[in-house]
């Protein structure tokens, strides 16, 4: 076919204009950027659709197109699982937090998720443990997407015969200095607008992906169930591979989980009108599950393949999507894949650089010395760019345990700090600054504590139970206990007013 | 009972559970003899092997072997779980510490859910056990269960939000309400200032 011959090119061209894109969102939200307001929160002018996008979005990151459908390819059923809880999930964010972030933002004029903290529980050390543990998260999950980036981008520059082979560093200096440009230039604006245009992408791929993938497979659907039976009943069934419990954990921490992540929940803070909350559920739910499409089909359609022998065996589960789109995808189809998939890994990064910058220039500083920096704008700017490259260099030249460390500070982790101390707590009176401090450290020492038992005692969890789920069962409780066995807490008069809102 | 009661006996009952299935032991186990050392070491396959075949892929084995022991415990977490997420949906409908008339539909749909769920269970032990011939929609029975019901039932909460979101979440005399308690706000700030 004509277009087969140009693969490369066309796959490089879409993402070539992608990161162009990126470049002019950047430069037409750093109009739009007077202020630090600006810089974190967007003015608090955002309407439906684009906090709707970027909701769904911010949440899916890369993992939705190259980690999830190697899963699927691994374990079949198992990791549908962090699809499922998806209807239920959003629901509880926008139950718990849709209105109650917004309000407490506004009446605080916070700009940080920190900042509501500090104010509900009118506590310092709150706001320190919860700009901590952003940080710490950010630095580890923004390590695993700049490094995600730059893998991606070496794969392609290395197809197109026209240009000379660049090294990882080189790939990495580009990946960040297009991240970096836009982050600094325009903050959250550009960040949300990018996330905009990365939902758009993500929900068209899926959809055209789909339905290769099903027609990539002898009798689609049908084929690849009984394909799948006859080799293993267990991968189609519920629990697939990894058997329930490791299942119903996932169940638990991606279901409620999701409002403990601090690069999607501050985007609640960010809307232009608390009624719209009722439109964006359904748009962020909506996005999400069509995206799902993509996931799914790609992992169960290689399955299927390798399994019949039409497809030689993959080199990792990883190779599931690449290879996919390489084989049964058209160029353009392919392009406009690769395209989302630089989106969703860059839409997460910029999230993350944004909470990581207000978490070192705006919430440490007030929880040490009491009070915001000057010129906080031009320090937020800095404090992006100096993040991105911290990230990148620790990444790439730390010992790998510590950079495996800190990736495990996942999700897992910020649902079982985050989820007790603000969806739970900013929605009871009983909730105290105790508890939820006690929350936070209970969940930093029991995920880093299995994380590091496992690696150096060998020991595992029985039946390969979610250590991230297994954490918030705790901090949940914990929350609770100490709640319930303090006496009730002083609130802050106006804070108590919106909470009986 | 109150809902914060509801909410932390859920997560005790979730604690508690999963401290049973910490003793549990893991099903099937195999004993692997290492060639070069000749130690013997106890590999468990509860949660999968590699695929025979292909080393890169995963299969489950025998669902019966591996769940048998601990199925009602599973059904057992997960409905917690399920509750869990219904009393944290009513949790964040209340307004000065009531749920309101949003509480029959979510506890109808928290009914559903738990139902939906259990069944997932029922036809579950049954596919586990070799009756591997039923469709629904496609998908072997457990699984239409897992991805029509699981998946799909909470749609009804999303819609249920919508449609009770100006009664129940926010309205314009909410606002009002509010817009008084930030003047109130703004003008002690501005008075402490002074």
């Amino acid at each position: 076919m004509f277009l087969e011959e140009y693969r490369s090119l066309i796959v490089f061209s879409f993402v070539a204009v992608y990161m162009a894109l990126c470049i002019g969102v950047g430069i037409w939200a750093m109009r739009r950027t007077k202020s630090s307001k600006d810089f974190f929160m967007a003015g608090r002018d955002l309407g439906v659709m684009v906090v709707g996008l970027a909701v769904f979005s911010s949440t899916l990151s890369g993992f939705g197109f190259v980690g999830g459908p190697g899963l699927v390819y691994g374990l079949g059923t198992s990791s549908l699982w962090m699809i499922v809880c998806s209807t239920i999930g959003f629901s509880l964010s926008f139950h718990l937090l849709g209105k109650r972030l917004r309000l407490f933002a506004e009446l605080k004029d916070s700009i940080s998720l920190p900042d509501v903290v500090a104010a509900r529980y009118n506590s310092e050390l709150s706001r320190f443990l919860m700009a901590l543990v952003i940080f710490l998260g950010v630095i580890g999950y923004l390590g695993a997407q700049i490094m995600a980036m730059t893998v991606v981008l070496k794969d392609i520059l290395d197809s197109v015969d026209f240009i000379p082979v660049i090294s990882i560093e080189g790939c990495m200096i580009i990946s960040v200095a297009v991240l970096v440009f836009y982050c600094v230039t325009g903050g959250i604006v550009a960040s949300v607008y990018t996330d905009l245009v990365q939902g758009g992408i993500m929900v068209i791929a899926a959809i055209l992906v789909f339905f290769s993938a099903l027609s990539a497979v002898d009798n689609g659907m049908a084929g690849i169930i009984a394909t799948t039976i006859a080799d293993d009943p267990e991968s189609i069934a519920p629990w697939g591979a990894s058997g329930m419990l490791l299942c119903i954990t996932w169940y638990f921490v991606f279901g409620i989980g999701g409002a403990g992540q601090p690069h999607v929940i501050t985007k609640m803070m960010m809307t232009k009108n608390i009624h719209d909350t009722k439109h964006i559920l359904p748009v962020s739910v909506i996005g999400y599950t069509i995206s799902a499409l993509l996931w799914i089909s790609i992992g169960y359609a290689m399955r299927a393949l390798v399994l019949q022998g039409v497809h030689p065996e993959l080199t990792s589960p990883d190779a599931a999507a690449p290879q996919f789109l390489q084989h049964y995808a058209s160029p353009l189809l392919a392009g406009v894949v690769f395209a989302g998939l630089f989106a969703a890994i860059m839409s997460t990064a910029d999230s993350f650089l944004n909470i990581g910058a207000a978490a070192v220039v705006h919430d440490m500083p007030k929880a040490i010395i009491g009070r915001s920096l000057n010129n906080e704008l031009l320090l937020a700017r800095i404090a992006t760019l100096v993040i991105a490259i911290g990230a990148a260099l620790f990444t790439q030249y730390s010992p790998q345990e510590l950079v495996a460390l800190l990736g495990t500070f996942g999700w897992g982790t910020f649902a079982a700090a985050i989820v007790p101390v603000v969806a739970i707590g900013f929605n009871w009176k009983r909730a105290t600054a105790l508890a939820a401090n006690s929350a936070m450290i209970t969940s930093l020492i029991i995920i880093f504590g299995f994380e590091l038992i496992i690696k150096y005692a060998g020991y595992s969890i029985p039946y390969a139970m979610n250590s991230g789920a297994l954490a918030l069962m705790v901090s949940l409780t914990v929350f609770f206990g100490v709640s319930l066995a303090s006496p009730p807490p002083k609130i802050d008069e106006d804070i108590a007013a919106v909470m009986d809102l | 009972m109150k809902l914060h009661w509801l909410l932390f006996a859920c997560c005790l009952g979730m604690c508690i559970i999963v401290g049973i299935l910490f003793v549990i032991p893991e099903q099937p186990t195999v004993e692997v003899i290492d060639p070069e050392t000749g130690e013997i070491s106890i590999v468990h396959r509860g949660h999968g092997f590699t695929h025979p075949e292909y080393s890169t892929m995963s299969v489950g084995g025998p669902g019966a072997e591996r769940h048998d022991h601990i199925l009602w415990l599973g059904w057992a977490l997960g409905s917690l779980i399920c509750i869990f997420f219904v009393g944290c949906l009513a949790f964040g409908a209340r307004k000065e510490d009531k749920v309101g008339a949003i509480a029959k539909p979510l506890f109808i749909g928290g009914i559903a859910y738990v139902g939906v769920w259990t069944m997932m269970f029922v036809t579950y032990r049954n596919y586990m056990n070799g009756d591997t011939e039923g469709r629904f929609l496609l998908l072997p029975i457990p699984t239409a269960w897992m991805i029509y019901g699981v998946w799909l039932l909470p749609a009804f909460f999303i819609i249920n939000y919508i449609f009770a979101f100006n009664r129940q979440f926010w309205n314009d005399d909410l606002h009002k309400k509010f817009d008084a308690i930030l003047e109130r706000s703004r003008n002690r700030d501005n008075g402490d200032s002074v």
